[in-house]
């Protein structure tokens, strides 16, 4: 039996056969996630219904020196669930059982595949919620929020997964089962959770997560300010953040977005708008209603032509929905898109989207802005046909270019979709290469043999795997 | 008596790193937590003092992001901060010395914790020289970041085992408009703070210390007087503070004490633990950032049980309610985390601080430490 007989021998005796995928048509299913610029085919899928099922996969894995990849619904947009190598996935969609929610302790204990959504829904009868909220949040699994440290629209008041999680329970590459964190949040020893969450995968396998629950806003507002001009847009976030109020949510919509938008959704936004700005207020009825105040008057004075306040859960409903599914709708403008997840510091918001304008028009390329301003991470949509000739290529200069403009201004490479392979090699933009040997020491105290997720996060100098062309994507931020 | 560097920048520090060769040394900065009263690490003659590596490097209002170095003292921080409207929110109690490096090297908590979080909830990123002189750098200084690993949280709570932090990224808030402390009895509480507490209100923080709790509110004038007038009127003995923004003085207080022990409980835990606690454990002074899952147990002056009796009870009545106990300070030699720990955490936690410092020049890492003693009074 050659290497492959052998592995697939070995996990045929742990999966039945419907757990366990081998035929090339299915796995090709498995070859990207949201990402779609890259492709590379697993070896194996194999779906564990439990945590001894993945100690035993990762087991057959190490004796044979086999690399593996966590994998959940696929929604990551930087290529994160890439099976390299002949990686073996292991898909944790199956371990998607709410543990427990525990309403005194404000927690609850997760397996990784629980759906994002799901989560908030089942606290909500409590009167709690699961804060962090991609806009993937009806698709994505909690692992892989935990993986990529993900965020989402109100994370500007709440952060990011990082701050939401106290414990987990993770099975190291050699099958080891270790809990780290506690239930309150603190670690003996060093925060083994907090290096772990954003990891991209790279430790082991999360089997269980226990979260923080946030108890739900007695009152709430959303807003939609119209602007004519992007620049005044972009000012009055500044403004707003600057002044002393820190909005749930504060997003921005451009004129290419709003038009798709509005086109596909009919939500509301004016066609003929430059700019919106969806702001979102959250506390106690007397903060809200001052953070209001304080907020419609910077709105207007920063050349707001309309500031409309959802009236109705049904109208807070539609303003958000053209935000959360702004990409579907851009998704039918082009044959296919590709988003970028760079982050300025929040009051270079107005440049970045300049220069996002010149670098779109330089490379011949239409680029739509759907970012969450308030936190400086800028969603830059780069509209585009695959089956132009050169059109691919001019995408990745484009994306490089308004990546490297990002850490320019003093920002960052990714702010909730990670590196992935889609920017490993763009990591020594931020990072000095004793920075990078610092963490790649991390990552070998949990993975010595560098199999868990390998050629992720870090440069190879190695062509990333471009199988095919993209075919018509999706995607979500 | 050990010798003492002052080193004048991140270069310099380095170069003193560097020539000290595979000399053990320790670190401090303002010397509230470990340096001035109590002794750690016997035999080390090399002390670098990290609190002249001080000063704010950028404020940047508008992205309610700062930029300092970590020999800043917290009050000189809020200062700054303070004159563009703005602050950090989580408070120590020795805020004139405390540097903001000591504060995340030793994870000190703040009763603020109820409604900000953790210090790690407020750190974009760092710069760290290691043992070899080596600086590192991780995170960044922008609110949203999964660039590359979180290394910063391996620091926060390490104890300088695994180098010196020298820079910070810091997240901020607005400061409140007005800032409120109701006084009360403990035995005016409810049964338990849980009963008392509304989340998403102004109630920043309640600290139970020596019988009496103080709750601070922190919010807009309005919804500040609201809350405080809903807790009077259902607890009318609870009496305003003349002074609320004394609020962080009260502590916790870390001078040096025979015995001190942290336990870390779940909030489930906190309405039957505390009191068993205080009821059989029976410690000198008492203190809880309720509502935070952190409580500690003091005895200044030597008790007439061994401690590693007394820490045993602690363990005990504390495991049995989910919660662990770390040992802050003590006369006798006990674990700063008393196990058992799991072998496959201790050799991870191992595996790290050789990632950082595999000579072992700096302190051990906490799951190794020896508390640290008290010093001896003349």
């Amino acid at each position: 039996m050659n290497d492959r007989g052998a592995l697939l021998a070995a996990l045929g005796a742990i999966f039945p056969p419907d757990r366990l995928i081998l035929e090339p048509e299915q796995l090709l299913t498995y070859e990207c996630d949201g990402h779609t610029l890259e492709r590379a085919l697993p070896s194996a899928i194999v779906i564990p219904t439990s945590t001894a099922e993945i100690q035993e996969t990762l087991r057959v894995c190490h004796e044979r020196a086999v690399p593996f990849v966590a994998r959940g619904t696929g929604t990551g947009l930087s290529g994160g669930a890439l099976a390299l190598d002949g990686a073996v996935v292991i898909a944790l969609t199956l371990l998607d059982r709410i543990l427990s929610i525990d309403v005194a302790n404000r927690s609850a204990v997760v397996q990784p595949g629980v759906i994002n959504a799901r989560l908030s829904r089942a606290a909500a009868p409590h009167g709690l919620c699961y804060a962090p909220d991609p806009s993937s949040q009806g698709a994505c699994t909690l692992g892989g929020n935990v993986a990529e440290n993900s965020g989402g629209p109100h994370t500007l008041k709440y952060g990011v997964t990082t701050n939401h999680v106290l414990g987990l329970e993770l099975v190291l590459p050699d099958g080891e089962l270790l809990r780290l964190g506690s239930e309150n949040g603190s670690s003996p020893g060093y925060d083994l959770r907090g290096v772990l969450i954003g990891a991209e995968g790279t430790f082991g396998i999360v089997s269980e997560i226990t979260v923080r629950l946030t108890p739900l806003a007695p009152a709430v507002a959303t807003f939609l300010a119209v602007y004519d001009s992007i620049d005044a847009a972009c000012e009055t976030v500044s403004a707003i953040i600057g002044g002393g109020t820190v909005p749930a949510a504060l997003e921005l919509i451009d004129h290419v977005g709003i038009v798709a938008v509005e086109s596909h959704l009919k939500v509301g936004y004016p066609l003929d708008a430059q700019a919106v700005l969806l702001i979102e207020l959250e506390g106690s009825e007397l903060e809200v209603d001052a953070a209001a105040e304080r907020t419609v008057a910077l709105c207007r004075e920063h050349a707001a032509r309309e500031v409309r306040r959802a009236a109705s859960a049904e109208e807070r409903a539609a303003l958000w929905k053209g935000r959360k599914q702004a990409l579907g709708a851009l998704g039918r403008l082009a044959p296919a898109y590709y988003t970028l997840d760079g982050v300025v510091p929040r009051a270079r918001v107005p440049e970045a989207i300049r220069r996002i304008g010149e670098i779109g028009a330089k490379h011949g390329l239409r680029i739509a802005n759907v970012c969450h301003a308030g936190d400086g991470n800028m969603h830059p949509l780069i509209l585009f046909d695959p089956e132009k000739e050169g059109e691919v290529d001019r995408v990745h200069q484009a994306g490089e270019a308004i990546l490297r403009m990002c850490v320019e201004l003093g920002g960052a490479l990714s702010g909730e979709h990670g590196i992935g392979i889609e920017k490993r090699e763009l990591m020594p933009l931020c990072f000095s290469a004793d920075d990078l040997a610092q963490m790649m020491r991390v990552r070998d105290c949990f993975d010595p043999e560098t199999r868990c997720n390998r050629g992720k996060i870090f440069p190879t100098g190695a062509p990333t795997p471009t199988s095919q062309l993209p075919r018509r994507v999706g995607g979500w931020m | 008596m050990p010798m003492v560097h002052r080193p004048t920048s991140i270069e310099d520090l380095c170069a003193v790193f560097q020539r000290m060769g595979s000399e053990r040394r320790i670190l401090r900065g303002g010397g509230t937590q470990f340096a001035d009263d109590c002794e750690r690490d016997g035999d080390v003659t090399q002390v670098v003092d990290l609190s002249t590596l001080d000063g704010v490097i950028e404020h940047r209002a508008g992205d309610l992001v700062v930029r300092a170095r970590a020999g800043t003292t917290i009050d000189v921080l809020q200062r700054e901060l303070a004159d563009r409207g703005q602050r950090w929110p989580l408070g120590v109690a020795a805020s004139d010395r405390s540097t903001l490096g000591g504060l995340l090297a030793t994870d000190a908590r703040s009763a603020r914790t109820l409604r900000y979080g953790r210090a790690r909830d407020w750190v974009l990123g760092s710069t760290l020289v290691r043992s070899d002189g080596k600086a590192v750098r991780a995170g960044g200084s922008v609110v949203k970041n999964v660039s590359g690993y979180d290394l910063t949280k391996l620091y926060i709570g390490s104890f300088g085992s695994l180098g010196a932090l020298v820079e910070v990224s810091l997240k901020l808030d607005p400061l409140p408009e007005s800032t409120r402390v109701l006084r009360m009895e403990l035995a005016d509480l409810p049964n338990s703070f849980a009963e008392l507490y509304r989340p998403r209100t102004t109630l920043s923080a309640a600290l139970e210390r020596d019988h009496l709790v103080h709750l601070l509110f922190e919010g807009t004038m309005a919804a500040v007087d609201r809350d405080v007038r809903e807790v009077t009127a259902a607890l009318p003995r609870a009496t305003l503070e003349p002074t609320p923004e004394r609020f962080d003085r009260r502590g916790p207080c870390f001078g040096a004490a025979w015995l001190r022990l942290r336990i870390e409980l779940p909030l489930r835990a906190e309405s039957t633990l505390l009191p068993s606690l205080r009821a059989s454990v029976k410690p000198a002074a008492f203190e809880a950032h309720l509502g935070c899952g952190v409580a500690w147990l003091v005895w200044p002056e030597p008790a007439t049980a061994a401690a590693r009796e007394i820490l045993a009870r602690a363990t005990q009545l504390s495991a049995s309610h989910g919660a662990w106990t770390a040992v802050e300070m003590s006369a006798e030699p006990l674990d700063a985390l008393p196990g058992p720990h799991p072998a496959t955490l201790l050799e991870l936690n191992d595996r790290i601080k050789r990632a950082f410092d595999p000579d072992g020049l700096l302190p051990p890492g906490p799951l190794r430490a020896q508390a640290p003693r008290p010093r001896v009074r003349a």
